[in-house]
C-alpha cells in the first residue's frame, strides 16, 4: 500500500464521530444563550408602537356607514311622508297607499254603503221570492 | 453516532447568502439571521475546532465560544469579507488560544505537543473505528501547528488556497508548499509505521 492510497482510502473522513442529535441541539442552546446586545433594545424602541383599537373604534366606521345610508333613504322618502291632503297624511299616489288602504280597513263600510245606496225593497223582495223564499214559513 | 461525512461537503464552509449579510446588518433582524447562521455554520466550524483540539468536549466548548464571540463583535462585520471567512478565523484563533493555554496549564512545550494530542486521539470515544482513519489523526498530529492547519483545510474540507490565505493571513504559494511538506511528511509517517 503506498502513501498516496492511505490519503485517498481514508476519504477525506477523520473517523471522529458526534453524539446523535448533537448539532440540533447545540444549535438551539447556542440560539438560546446570545445575550441581548444594546442595539437590539434600541431598534425595539425606535419601531413605531402599535395602540390595540377598542371594539367603538373597530365598528365606528360601519355606523357611520349605515347613519349616512339611513340619511340618504330619509332624504329621498321626505315628500312621501309629509304630502298634505290625503288621510293619515299618505298620498294615494304614493308607494305606500296600498299599504295605506289596508292599514285604514274601510272595506266592510264600503260594501255597506253601497248596498244600501242602490238596492230597494222591491228588488230583495223579488229575489227572495225566486230563490223559493215563503212569507208564511216565518211564523 | 454522526460523523464528520453524514452528507456531502458537511464540513466544507456553507455558500455565501448575501441576503443572511443584509439581514444580520439590520438591527431589527439580526437575532434571527444569527439563529440561520449558527444553523449553516456549527458543523463545519465543529469540525475545523474538532480536527485540531480532537476532543469532542473541549471543540463543543470552542465553538460556543465562537459563536458568542462572532456575536458581540458582529456590528463590527461590515460585510467587507466574506462571512465564511470572518467565522473561520475566529475558529481557528479560537482553537490556537486554547491549544496554548492547555500547554500552559499541563507545562509542555511546543515540540512536546505532538504526544499530548497522540494521547487525546487515542483517549477519545467518540470515534467510528476505522484504524487507519484513527493513524491518520496520529499523523496528522505530528505535525506542526501551521502545517496541521493547512493539511485539515485542504484535505478534508476541500478549501480554495485564496480562501486559506484570507483565513490565515498566508500567501497562496506559502500554503502550497506548506500543503505539500504536510503530506510528505505523512508519506514518511506511514512508512516508517511499515
Amino acid at each position: 500500500m503506498t502513501d498516496r492510497n492511505i490519503l485517498s482510502e481514508a476519504d477525506r473522513r477523520t473517523g471522529m464521530t458526534v453524539p446523535d442529535g448533537f448539532f440540533e441541539q447545540f444549535n438551539e442552546r447556542m440560539v438560546a444563550m446570545l445575550p441581548e446586545q444594546p442595539w437590539e433594545a434600541e431598534a425595539e424602541k425606535s419601531e413605531p408602537h402599535v395602540l390595540k383599537r377598542n371594539m367603538w373604534q373597530r365598528v365606528r366606521p360601519y355606523v357611520y356607514m349605515a347613519a349616512m345610508f339611513a340619511g340618504i333613504w330619509l332624504m329621498m322618502n321626505m315628500s312621501s311622508f309629509f304630502a298634505p291632503g290625503v288621510g293619515n297624511n299618505v298620498s294615494p299616489s304614493s308607494k305606500l297607499a296600498p299599504l295605506a288602504s289596508l292599514l285604514t280597513d274601510k272595506t266592510d263600510s264600503y260594501v255597506a254603503d253601497y248596498a244600501l245606496n242602490n238596492f230597494d225593497d222591491a228588488d230583495i223582495f223579488d229575489d227572495l221570492y225566486a230563490s223559493g223564499f215563503d212569507p208564511a214559513s216565518i211564523n | 453516532m454522526a460523523n464528520d461525512n453524514m452528507k456531502i461537503n458537511a464540513t466544507a464552509p456553507p455558500v455565501e447568502n448575501a441576503d443572511l449579510v443584509a439581514r444580520l446588518r439590520d438591527p431589527s433582524t439580526a437575532r434571527a439571521a444569527y439563529g440561520d447562521v449558527i444553523r449553516q455554520y456549527s458543523e463545519p466550524l465543529y469540525w475545523q475546532i474538532r480536527r485540531m483540539v480532537q476532543n469532542h468536549d473541549d471543540a463543543n466548548d470552542i465553538l460556543q465560544n465562537v459563536f458568542l464571540k462572532a456575536w458581540t463583535s458582529i456590528d463590527a462585520f461590515r460585510g467587507d469579507a466574506k462571512l465564511s471567512t470572518w467565522l473561520y478565523k475566529i475558529a481557528v484563533n479560537e482553537s490556537l488560544t486554547f491549544l496554548d493555554k492547555e500547554r500552559k496549564r499541563l507545562n509542555i512545550s511546543l515540540d512536546d505537543e505532538e504526544a499530548h494530542l497522540i494521547h487525546a486521539i487515542e483517549a477519545d470515544t467518540n470515534i467510528d473505528g476505522d484504524e487507519l482513519r484513527l493513524e491518520l489523526r496520529k499523523a496528522i498530529a505530528s505535525l506542526p501547528e501551521k502545517q496541521r492547519l493547512v493539511f485539515n483545510m485542504r484535505y478534508y474540507d476541500d478549501m480554495k488556497y485564496e480562501q486559506m490565505s484570507e483565513i490565515l493571513g498566508t500567501s497562496v504559494g506559502a500554503l502550497k508548499s506548506s500543503y505539500h511538506l504536510a503530506v510528505k511528511k505523512i508519506e514518511q509517517y506511514f512508512s516508517d509505521l511499515s
